[in-house]
């Protein structure tokens, strides 16, 4: 099982700020959010535009990174936090 | 160590509790980041920061660490809130000692460029007709 979070605009489109997803075998990050697309009415261009960042166990990493059983993953938009 | 707070902090104490566990220090920089009144030519009413906080937390350590391996200074003191903020009250504080100038004001300005691309921070807006998601580097 992976866990994947979302936050702050994404949150909102999602209408979620987890769900779980059951993984077998070698997965990748990009692997996990088709999953949540085919889970949701979420469209997974919307989860991979391009712009957004995405951490695996609070550490950015690339869409094509591994995950393992009990991981987080961590859908962030883009950022603005400072003043 | 870094903090992510929901309260407001002192920016005198901050200051003076940084210089006084810094040994050797000549110069102190701070950045202070505050809400503003206007953005994109509408009123704003109050902000809401949002967090990854558990990531932000070992983010903001990291950055000042980053910044303390990066330039020749003594310390780095970062300090972002999060939660509803009203205009004019402090959202950011960054404090650096070192023991010359220059080295000081070259890590203050790179640490608040750093935590603008690498803290998972999220701003939301509030106007009097609506809110929205903040998600660009002004």
């Amino acid at each position: 099982m992976v866990t994947v979070r979302f936050f702050a605009s994404i949150k909102e489109k999602v209408g979620l700020e987890s769900i779980d997803i059951p993984i077998n075998g070698p997965t990748s990050i990009r692997d996990v959010l088709n999953r949540v697309a085919n889970e949701t009415s979420v469209d997974k261009a919307f989860l991979m535009p391009g712009g957004f960042l995405y951490a695996l166990n609070q550490r950015m990493e690339s869409l094509d990174t591994p995950v393992n059983d009990g991981d987080e993953i961590a859908v962030l938009p883009p950022l603005s936090g400072g003043f | 160590m870094a903090r992510l707070q929901k309260e407001n902090f002192d920016v005198g104490k901050e200051i003076r509790a940084l210089a006084e566990k810094s040994r050797g220090t000549g110069g102190i920089v701070t950045f202070l980041g505050t809400v503003r009144d206007i953005s994109k030519g509408h009123e704003i009413v109050k902000i809401n920061f949002e967090s990854y906080a558990d990531m932000a937390e070992k983010e903001l350590d990291r950055l000042e660490d980053d910044a303390k391996e990066k330039f020749d200074i003594i310390d780095c003191l970062v300090i972002h809130r999060t939660g509803e903020i009203t205009v004019g009250e402090n959202i950011v504080l960054i404090v650096v000692t070192s023991a010359h100038r220059s080295a000081a004001f070259d890590a203050c300005e790179w640490t608040i460029d750093e935590l603008k691309t690498r803290i998972p921070i999220w701003k939301e807006e509030f106007t009097a007709t609506g809110k929205h998601w903040v998600e660009e580097h002004p």
